[in-house]
C-alpha cells in the first residue's frame, strides 16, 4: 500500500510539473498515461501479493540448471 | 536523436565502469567456488576473449559509421527492429539483474532497517535525475567515479600489504585445474561480455576511428582491477572464506588495518563504490529509455519517469536474496551468453549488409 502511494504521488507530480508539454503532444500523453497505468497496476499486483517471481524461479530451474550441469561436467 | 557526443576517454572510463562495477559485488564467491586458486588465470583467459569480441564488432570504423543512423526514428526494416528489441531485452535483463543486486547490497549491509521498497525507490530517483540529463553527464559523472574507485583499488594492495599471504596462491595448477578454469569461463565470460554495450555507444562516438581503442582500454582497465581484486581476494582471505562470503570483495576491504585508528576504511571505499554503481544503471536506463524512443519513434524524455518507476517495481521479481543470487550466478551465464550471441551476429550482419549496400549504390552513382 506504502510504495503505491508513492509512486502515485511520484506520477502525479511529474505530470503536473510537465503538464503543459503534454497537452502540447496528443501522443506523448497517451504513452505517459500508458506507463503510469502499467505502473500502478504492476503495484497493485504486488500489494496483492501475486507471486510474481515465479518467472524468474522459472528461468532458475530452466536456464539455471543447463548451467548447473555445465559446471558437473 | 539529439547531437550528444562522447570523446574516447569517456567512452573508455564508461565501458570499464559498466563491467567491472557489476562484477565486483559477488560474482568472484562463485569464481573462486568453482576455480579455487587459479581464479585469476580465468581474469586473463576471459580477458582474451572478450578483447577478441569487442575488436570484431569495432573493426573497420568506416562501415560504423555508415550504421550511426541505426537508431534514428526513421521507418527501419524488419531486421533492424529485431536487432534493437534483442539488445533492448538484453539490457532490461541487465536493469533488472543489476538493479536487485545493487537494492539487496545496500539493504543487507548499509540500511538493515529502511525497507527495501523505499531503498528501490530512492534508488530509482536518483537514476531518474542523472538519466535525464544525457550522456554527456553520465559519462562526465562516470569519468569522475571511475578514476576515483580506480585509484582505490590500486592502493588496495598496499593497504593489505601486511595481510597479504602468498602461499594462498599454491598449489599452482593442478588434475583438474583446466576443466575448473573452463566452467569458470563459462560463467564470468556473460558478465565481462556486457562490454558490448558498444554497439549502443558507438553512435555518440566522435571520432569514431578510436572506437576500438577506446572499446579494448576501457575492457583493459576493468580487467586490471578485476584481477587485483580476484588476486588479493585469494591471498588476503584465502579460497576457504572467500568461496563461503556472499561479498567477498566487503570482507577483503574490512581486513584493512593500517594502524590502530585506520581499521575502519571500508565504509569509505563503499561510499566511493556506490557511485560507480548508480552511473551504471543510469547508463544503462538512458540506453532503455533511448531504445524505447526508437521504437515508439518519439525523441522525448517524459516517458522515463514512469519507465523508470516500473522498473523499479521488478526487484519484486526474486523471491528472496538467495533467488537473485542463483539468478546471476547460474541463469544469467547461459541467458547472457545466447542474448550476446544473438546480438553480436545481428550487429555484424547489419554491419557487412550496410557495407554491401553503400558499395552497390556507389557502383549505381559510378
Amino acid at each position: 500500500m506504502q510504495i503505491l502511494l508513492i509512486l502515485i504521488i511520484c506520477l502525479l507530480i511529474y505530470f503536473i510539473k510537465i503538464r503543459k508539454l503534454l497537452l502540447k503532444d496528443k501522443q506523448e500523453k497517451r504513452w505517459y498515461l500508458l506507463l503510469s497505468a502499467l505502473c500502478i497496476l504492476l503495484a497493485i499486483v504486488l500489494m496483492l501479493e501475486l507471486p510474481l517471481y515465479v518467472v524468474t524461479s522459472f528461468l532458475n530451474h530452466t536456464l539455471g540448471e543447463i548451467t548447473k550441469q555445465v559446471i558437473k561436467i | 536523436m539529439k547531437q550528444e557526443q562522447l570523446s574516447p576517454f569517456q567512452l573508455t572510463c564508461l565501458i570499464g565502469n559498466f563491467i567491472f562495477t557489476g562484477v565486483i559485488i559477488s560474482v568472484p564467491q562463485i569464481l573462486m567456488e568453482i576455480s579455487k586458486q587459479n581464479t585469476w588465470i580465468v581474469i586473463m583467459f576471459t580477458y582474451v576473449l572478450t578483447t577478441t569480441v569487442i575488436y570484431i564488432i569495432c573493426r573497420k570504423p568506416a562501415k560504423l559509421e555508415k550504421l550511426k543512423s541505426i537508431f534514428y526514428f526513421d521507418k527501419r526494416p524488419w531486421f533492424k527492429n529485431v536487432f534493437i528489441s534483442v539488445l533492448f531485452m538484453y539490457l532490461l535483463f541487465i536493469y533488472i539483474r543489476d538493479f536487485r543486486i545493487f537494492n539487496s547490497f545496500i539493504d543487507g549491509i548499509l540500511l538493515p532497517d529502511t525497507p527495501f521498497d523505499i531503498i528501490a525507490l530512492l534508488t530509482t530517483l536518483t537514476l531518474i535525475y542523472i538519466s535525464l540529463t544525457g550522456i554527456e553527464v553520465i559519462a562526465r559523472v562516470t569519468v569522475i567515479h571511475f578514476i576515483t574507485i580506480s585509484i582505490v583499488v590500486i592502493l588496495l594492495p598496499f593497504f593489505l600489504l601486511n595481510e597479504i599471504q602468498l602461499a594462498n596462491l599454491l598449489p599452482f595448477g593442478g588434475l583438474h585445474s583446466g576443466a575448473e578454469i573452463l566452467k569458470s569461463t563459462y560463467i564470468f565470460f556473460p558478465w565481462m561480455t556486457e562490454a558490448i554495450v558498444i554497439v549502443f555507444l558507438f553512435v555518440f562516438l566522435h571520432p569514431i576511428s578510436h572506437l576500438k581503442k577506446a572499446g579494448i582500454i576501457g575492457i583493459s582497465c576493468g580487467f586490471i582491477l578485476l584481477f587485483i581484486l580476484i588476486f588479493l581476494n585469494i591471498t588476503v582471505l584465502g579460497v576457504a572464506i572467500a568461496s563461503e562470503a556472499t561479498y567477498p570483495n566487503i570482507k577483503l576491504i574490512q581486513q584493512i588495518n593500517l594502524t590502530d585508528f585506520l581499521d575502519r576504511l571500508d565504509l569509505v571505499i563503499e561510499v566511493v563504490w556506490i557511485p560507480t554503481m548508480l552511473c551504471k544503471l543510469s547508463l544503462l536506463l538512458f540506453t532503455l529509455n533511448r531504445l524505447f524512443n526508437t521504437f515508439r519513434r518519439k525523441d522525448s524524455d517524459f516517458d522515463i519517469v514512469p519507465l523508470a518507476l516500473l522498473l523499479s517495481l521488478t526487484i519484486r521479481l526474486f523471491k528472496n536474496n538467495i533467488d537473485a543470487i542463483e539468478y546471476s550466478f547460474f541463469t544469467w551465464p547461459t541467458k547472457g551468453l545466447l542474448l550476446e550471441l544473438i546480438i553480436v551476429t545481428l550487429f555484424l550482419m547489419l554491419k557487412r549488409g550496410k557495407s554491401h549496400k553503400s558499395k552497390g549504390n556507389g557502383q549505381k552513382i559510378s
